[in-house]
Order: C-alpha cells, then sequence, then structure tokens
C-alpha cells in the first residue's frame, strides 16, 4: 500500500511537465522595455518638479531670517549652540528613520517586539540626558551624550533598514 | 555604550534577519541593472517550474502563459525589492501565486473555500499499488477535474511545499477551511483515480 501524498512527493519533479511557448520570453522583455521607458520618462518628470520643489524651500528658506523656534534660541555661544544644532539634527534624522521602521511591522511583525524594546532603553536614557540639559544647559558634556546617543539609534535603525525587505 | 549596541544588531541579525546566499547572486545583480541576457537567463531557470505552477492554479495553458508573462513583468519591474531574504524562487514563487489569485478574482471565479460543515479528520489516501499502479499523468488529469478551490489548496500543500498557516494567509482563508479543503481534494482524487483504473480494467 502506498500513500498519494508520499507518491506525489516523491516524483515531485515530474509534476513540472508542461512548458511554456518559446515566443513567451520576447512578449515579457517588450513589455518590460515598454514599462522601463515609461518610468524613465516618469522619472525625468518627477526630477524636475523635485528640483523645482527643493529650488522654492530653499529660496524662502534663505530669504528669511535666522528662524528664533529653537528653543535654545537666546543662547549666545557659537560653539554651544553648534552642538545644540548637531543634535537636533540628529534626533530630527532619526525620528524619521524610527518612522520608516514603523512602516515595516506590518510586512514583519516580529521585529516590533525587538526593535520597540531596544528603541526604548535608547530611548529613555535620551530622555533623562534631555532633562540633564533642561537642568544644566550649559554643559556640553551633556549635548555631547545626546549626539552620541542619537549616532547609535541612527546607526541602529540604518543597520535594520538595510536588512529588512519591505 | 558599544556593546550595548552590538549586542542589539547582533540578536536582530540572528532572529530575524538571517540573509540566505542565492546561487544565482550573480544573475539577480545584473538584472537588477536592467541587462536583459541575465534576466532572460533568470526567466529560463525558473519559467518552467513557475509555468506548472500556474497551469495548476488556473487549470488552463492560455491564461497560464498570460499570468506567467505578467508575473515575471512585475517580478523583474520590482527586482531591487528583493533583498535575498528568501531564496529567489520563493520570492518569485509568490508573485506569480498571487498574480493568478489576482487573475482568478479578475474572472470572477469563485474559490468556494467554505468552511466545511465537518471536518475530514482521517482521510485515507492509500492505494494499492500492486493493483492499481499510481503514474502522474493520472494524477495529474484527477486534479484537473477537482474544483478551483481544492485544487489550488491541494497543489499549494503537496506540490508548492506551503503550510496550512501559509495557505491561509496566501487565500484569505482560515486555517481550518484550508485543512478541510485539502482532505476533501485529497479524498476526491483518489476517488477519481480508482474510478478511472475500475474504468479502464
Amino acid at each position: 500500500m502506498r500513500k498519494l501524498e508520499d507518491f506525489m512527493r516523491d516524483n515531485r519533479d515530474d509534476f513540472d511537465s508542461e512548458l511554456p511557448s518559446l515566443d513567451l520570453w520576447d512578449k515579457i522583455e517588450s513589455k518590460l522595455e515598454k514599462k522601463e521607458k515609461g518610468k524613465h520618462k516618469f522619472l525625468k518628470i518627477a526630477s524636475a518638479v523635485a528640483a523645482v520643489l527643493v529650488l522654492a524651500i530653499l529660496g524662502t528658506y534663505m530669504l528669511q531670517p535666522q528662524s528664533d523656534n529653537n528653543r535654545y534660541a537666546n543662547i549666545s555661544d557659537p560653539e554651544l549652540k553648534n552642538l545644540l544644532e548637531t543634535e537636533a539634527f540628529y534626533a530630527q534624522k532619526v525620528s524619521l528613520k524610527v518612522g520608516e521602521i514603523q512602516k515595516c511591522y506590518k510586512v514583519h511583525p516580529e521585529l516590533k517586539m525587538d526593535i520597540e524594546n531596544d528603541l526604548n532603553e535608547l530611548d529613555t536614557m535620551y530622555r533623562e540626558l534631555e532633562k540633564d540639559l533642561d537642568d544644566n544647559l550649559y554643559n556640553r558634556e551633556v549635548i555631547e551624550a545626546m549626539i552620541q546617543n542619537n549616532r547609535f539609534r541612527l546607526e541602529m535603525v540604518d543597520r535594520v533598514l538595510n536588512q529588512i525587505n519591505c | 555604550m558599544q556593546p550595548f549596541i552590538f549586542r542589539i544588531v547582533y540578536k536582530i541579525g540572528i532572529k530575524n534577519l538571517g540573509t540566505q546566499t542565492d546561487i544565482h547572486k550573480k544573475l539577480i545583480e545584473a538584472s537588477k541593472n536592467g541587462d536583459n541576457r541575465a534576466r532572460r537567463q533568470l526567466y529560463e531557470l525558473y519559467a518552467r517550474a513557475m509555468f506548472n505552477i500556474c497551469l495548476r492554479m488556473v487549470n488552463s495553458r492560455e491564461d497560464a502563459e498570460d499570468i506567467l508573462q505578467e508575473a515575471f513583468v512585475q517580478a523583474f519591474m520590482k527586482l531591487e525589492t528583493f533583498r535575498y531574504d528568501s531564496t529567489f524562487g520563493a520570492w518569485l514563487k509568490r508573485i506569480v501565486i498571487n498574480t493568478c489569485i489576482n487573475a482568478l478574482n479578475k474572472k470572477k471565479v469563485d474559490l468556494l473555500l467554505t468552511e466545511d460543515m465537518y471536518h475530514y479528520k482521517h482521510v485515507s489516501d492509500e492505494v494499492d499499488e500492486e493493483y492499481m499502479p499510481l503514474t502522474t499523468k493520472d494524477v495529474q488529469k484527477a486534479m484537473e477535474e477537482l474544483p478551483e478551490g481544492g485544487r489550488i489548496v491541494f497543489s499549494l500543500y503537496l506540490l508548492e511545499g506551503y503550510d496550512h498557516v501559509e495557505i491561509a494567509e496566501i487565500l484569505g482563508i482560515t486555517e481550518s477551511t484550508s485543512k478541510s479543503q485539502f482532505m476533501r481534494a485529497k479524498r476526491r482524487v483518489c476517488e477519481i483515480l480508482k474510478e478511472k483504473y475500475y474504468e479502464k480494467a
């Protein structure tokens, strides 16, 4: 006695007995060509639009006086200001990338717990540093630690983003 | 600070992101860059297997060829998103199967994948080969006679190697529906084989 399932598994390769028409590749190739031409056209238009937008944004930004919505705007020490600005730059980058990863949870739900746990750990440390900074605004070490913390998060999310496919 | 970060990356790397090396990596990379010869080679390597999947899914040569065409065009268009998280074959197979399902939906084929009133828990699929030798051709023919949904579940499970959890996800049905449909299809194939055999004899 033999089971149908076993028979099918043992002879799996024989089940791929049919072949597609020989000219199928040509059809695929010509379809690809058409689509890629369309894609290039779209890309050209899109990049032109993007360039105009970037110029427009840069223009308005440069024409305006330095914005003072920065909460540390009244600091006069240029070196300290520089540090704070670097910090803000990294913080923004991190939150952007974390947003990207969060989008991936749908595709890789198993990542959620791990990443969230680790990110939360770093996040708590970051919040503590922020508190320290509020207590003592001129503490260079604290700002540097914040930048470092952001760099680590950036490195981590970058690696994760590179490795997952979503 | 440093070891902490490494621990995270290491942990993620091992648990979730283990990448498989793909034997056709060179071809895939060249295809990503639009190399038509590499694309053709990739096509030649996978066309046969993928075509047979289409055939089993839609049961028509003409439709299967259209679907195969569309699936390969799609795959090459989004090849950049393939990052070796699975084998290329497994990635392509999902595209092919999804294209088949879309085509069936478009044709408004009702897969009739509803849960059975009762489950066929233990269906014997034993065939006495001494009296009734099995051949691939006969099994294929019997499969062609199955109703759409049953045939698809049957071939996804036995020939494409998906488990019932995966099939449930692919077809948007419950796991128990997948199981009962499979059992029902298997029983039907055995019946058809026996009928055919006694007809001949």
